[in-house]
């Protein structure tokens, strides 16, 4: 995909693909192009370039049709101020054949959402919650979340966590998490793709990710990279699993494992790029 | 669409409530009001003019612009949902809302109309089809300007320029041109269909405005106007501005130098006279020396008395000649201060009546000058005794004709007919009006001199009106009176009493007969004799008034110019209506146009 604002370039060239039933983690800084390829899959935004398939339909615009089968919570809920959540309820489940009233009542209570508190007299944490059990009362297929958790306590955002991983195994329905919150993603996410600059920079299976990516301490330097590394930056190298195993360092080379937030940080700052390059 | 729709309801439907009573308090207003202009749909159309217009601009910002200021229309967005439906469920909404407001004006004005004349359902309909397609095409509007996002008030900025432009620079009388002429006269007369240019003007409105909303909504990126609903950048503030800026240059430019009329006469008046030019526009029949002495009259008037009452420098005064006009009709040209007094009158007719101008000419000065507060009844005779002494103040025979003027008045100088003025006035017309004004203040003259009266008026007339106080405790002219010394009820008796010792009444026996035609309907018949012989040239006049019409102002009534002793009026009367009724004849003795006889009664 690729999409341009004017000169700035929010997408450039990303790729990627969520297998059915998974959790798939988005990570990426602020301004990273998360939002805008979230905006993209919803037919809010057109991509300038590239082909979007969503729940194996190929769409430029998404029809009404496929919205039924999408739920989506985002960062800041622009709910009605004046709705009660049972009014929010009653009015979204209009446009949803599949709507499930009863589960709707669980998940608030679940929640612990008051439905008949208006809108703007719920806190952020709970207007969230409220967009979590709307997104998923109509059981979609796909659920795409868009940095649901900023703002939460850490109690809310695991609450959050906790369900979504739950629904989506009971169900086998599929979620796109993006996030810029390392732990988070790490804690729910079966697989991982770090976004940087409108471009995917690594992607796979969080062990995968900690097996492909270490750091490197040499006591003298190498007169050449082994074959099958890419520096990411400094002393961060990356390869396969089977690569690292196979090769043979020089002795006194010290092979460190990174966490999930040091390869996010390896990748997702900007002179990262410059390196890699 | 159907839950869009009740949504709107359920998020509106308390404001548009609220203004729905501020509409219904606006039209009892506009209903009694009316009652006094004439028009059967009179009340309607202000609401048109008014209310309607209300209650477009807040649907449009109700239900469009608030989508997008409160993003709830992100919320939407995540919503299954077309944005044609959208748009298309909100457009309806609106379109039903002021639909509902302007058939509920109409359906009440129509019942308030029967309770006093029999309206059909036909005629009705000639006020509630215009008045439908007008409010569907300042919807649509409405709601296009609503979508144009952070655009929107550019668009009502331009869009009021335009048609200021088009009043004041293209002299296009806006209200005479589709679609605003479907809601012109004829609606409040309601005796007719709108003309076809103004329905298909007003339909092509509505269908372009939804389409034009539609295209808003769904082309480009996000729901209803979300491309368009940031903030403007600085960039297009500064565009913005400039282009206004330039458009207001620009207009004032093209307004300051309109041509105005070759007042090819005009007085010499001194540099720091308080007068600006006093012109006259000479038309056919008008000999420069004619024009050139009417105005230097008028320009001695006008100086020495707004000198006198040290009012602020005045425009200008001018006259423009028109053949055609009765040479006893002064009018008024309505324009803004800035333009001075115009006033156009047949001055080349043997007959024309230039004491009567120049009294018109003075009165307005002083009327203008005070804010109308000169018209209130407890001074207006002195406003009218003072226009009319002013003119032939060392004019002897000036005053001797004005003097016979109100000898000859049928109604009589009494502090009861003093404390009702403005119904004695109407009753004398302007010719004997201004004689028995003049009677009254030549009195006062008598009585503490010119110097005193003069400075009276300046107390009355004079003093600007600062503040509320000044407004609130203002000088009354009887404690003036009081205080000057003046017994009113004696000056009055002693004015009475000279103006009964100058003459007498003219002789004229004027009188009207009722003639019953059917159906509730009735026909008048005037008839005028002097001294038992019919009379062969004289005017009857007739107009049908609201019951809390006081006096009947500016109205023009019907007139029937009869060529024998008899004339039937013109018009046709409903059982119950109130009727204005005179009869004036041109006096060569008394050089003006006499009322003889003025009656107002209520029709069996």
């Amino acid at each position: 995909m690729r999409r341009r604002f004017g000169r700035a370039i929010a997408l450039d060239g990303l790729s990627l693909a969520v297998q059915r039933g998974e959790i798939y983690g988005f990570l990426g800084r602020n301004g990273a192009g998360k939002t805008t390829t979230l905006r993209v899959l919803t037919g809010v935004l057109r991509a300038d370039a590239g082909i979007v398939e969503v729940l194996g339909q190929q769409v430029t615009k998404v029809p009404v049709e496929l919205k039924r089968r999408i739920g989506s919570v985002s960062q800041e809920q622009h709910f009605y101020p004046w709705m009660s959540g049972r009014e929010l309820g009653r009015f979204v489940s209009g446009f949803y054949p599949t709507w499930d009233g009863p589960e709707f009542e669980r998940l608030t209570k679940l929640l612990d959402v008051p439905l008949d508190k208006r809108a703007m007299e719920l806190s952020g944490g709970t207007r969230t919650k409220l967009g979590l059990a709307l997104a998923l009362a109509p059981r979609p297929d796909l659920l795409l979340l868009d940095e649901p958790t900023t703002g939460l306590d850490p109690v809310a955002r695991r609450e959050f966590n906790d369900l979504v991983s739950t629904i989506v195994k009971e169900r086998g329905c599929t979620a796109f998490l993006s996030s810029h919150l390392v732990d988070e993603v790490q804690q729910v996410a079966h697989r991982v793709g770090i976004i940087q600059a409108g471009m995917m920079r690594i992607e796979g299976a969080v062990p995968w990710l900690l097996e492909s990516v270490k750091r490197v301490k040499l006591l003298a330097p190498l007169p050449s990279l082994p074959p099958g590394f890419e520096v990411v930056r400094g002393d961060v190298l990356r390869a396969t699993p089977e690569t690292w195993s196979a090769t043979p360092w020089p002795e006194g080379t010290l092979v460190e494992p990174l966490t999930l937030e040091d390869i996010f940080l390896a990748f997702a700052r900007t002179d990262a790029v410059a390196t890699a390059a | 669409m159907r839950r869009i729709f009740f949504k709107e309801l359920r998020e509106h439907g308390w404001v548009f409530s609220v203004l729905f009573v501020l509409f219904a308090l606006g039209l009892a207003v506009s209903l009694n009001r009316a009652d006094e202009e004439g028009g059967r749909f009179s009340a309607l159309k202000d609401f048109l003019m008014t209310f309607g217009l209300v209650a477009a601009l807040v649907g449009g910002n109700r239900l469009v612009v608030r989508e997008y200021t409160g993003k709830t229309q992100l919320f939407l967005e995540t919503l299954p949902l077309s944005r044609t439906k959208v748009a298309l469920a909100k457009w309806v909404f609106g379109w039903v809302w002021v639909s509902f407001s302007g058939a509920a004006a109409w359906a009440a004005t129509w019942w308030w109309q029967t309770r006093t004349v029999a309206v059909p359902l036909d005629d009705a309909l000639h006020a509630l089809v215009p008045a439908l397609l007008w409010l569907s095409a300042f919807w649509s509007l409405c709601f296009v300007a609503g979508l144009l996002g952070r655009y929107r008030l550019l668009f009502w900025v331009v869009f009021g320029l335009y048609l200021y432009a088009l009043d004041e620079v293209g002299q296009v009388q806006v209200m005479e041109t589709p679609p605003f002429h479907i809601i012109s006269e004829s609606l409040a007369v309601a005796n007719a269909w709108p003309a076809a240019l103004d329905v298909v003007v007003c339909l092509v409105i509505t269908l372009v405005g939804l389409v034009l909303g539609l295209v808003l909504t769904t082309a480009g990126e996000g729901s209803i106007a979300a491309t368009l609903s940031g903030r403007m950048t600085s960039r297009e503030r500064i565009a913005s501005f400039s282009t206004l800026l330039v458009g207001f240059l620009l207009f004032s430019a093209l307004t300051r130098n309109r041509d105005r009329p070759a007042f090819a006469l005009e007085s010499v008046t001194p540099k720091d006279s308080p007068v600006g030019p006093i012109g006259l526009l000479p038309g056919e029949g008008v000999t420069e020396e004619q024009g050139r002495a009417l105005i230097e009259s008028i320009a001695v008037d006008v100086v020495t008395l707004v000198q006198a009452l040290q009012f602020p420098k005045l425009a200008g005064v001018y006259v423009v000649a028109q053949r055609g006009l009765d040479p006893d009709v002064v009018l008024r040209v309505p324009l803004g201060e800035k333009d001075g007094v115009v006033f156009r009158a047949n001055v080349g007719d043997p007959r024309f009546d230039s004491l009567g101008l120049r009294y018109r000419i003075l009165h307005s000065i002083i009327s203008d000058r005070t804010n109308d507060r000169a018209l209130n009844e407890d001074r207006h005779w002195l406003l009218d005794g003072l226009a009319s002494y002013w003119n032939v103040r060392g004019n002897a025979e000036g005053r001797a004709l004005l003097r016979k003027r109100g000898a000859a008045a049928p109604i009589g100088l009494s502090l009861q007919s003093i404390a009702r003025w403005n119904e004695t006035f109407e009753k004398a017309g302007d010719c004997f009006g201004m004689g028995i004004s003049f009677v009254l203040v030549d009195a006062l003259v008598d009585e503490i001199g010119e110097e005193a009266v003069v400075e009276l008026a300046r107390r009355v007339f004079a003093k600007p009106h600062r503040n509320l106080r000044d407004a609130l405790f203002e000088e009354k002219l009887p404690a003036l009176l009081k205080e000057k010394g003046v017994d009113f009820a004696k000056l009055v008796e002693r004015a009475e009493s000279a103006r009964r010792n100058a003459g007498g009444l003219l002789g004229y026996q004027g009188t009207y007969e009722l003639l019953p035609q059917g159906g509730g309907q009735t026909r008048v018949k005037f008839s005028l004799s002097k001294d038992g012989a019919p009379v062969t040239r004289w005017r009857g006049l007739s107009a049908s008034a609201g019951p809390w019409q006081a006096g009947i102002g500016d109205t023009e009534p019907a007139r029937v110019d009869a060529r024998s002793g008899d004339a039937m009026a013109t018009s046709t009367y409903s059982s119950g209506e109130r009727l204005f009724l005179a009869i004036e004849v041109d006096e060569p003795e008394l050089k003006c146009s006499a009322r003889v006889m003025q009656e107002w009664l209520v029709l069996p």
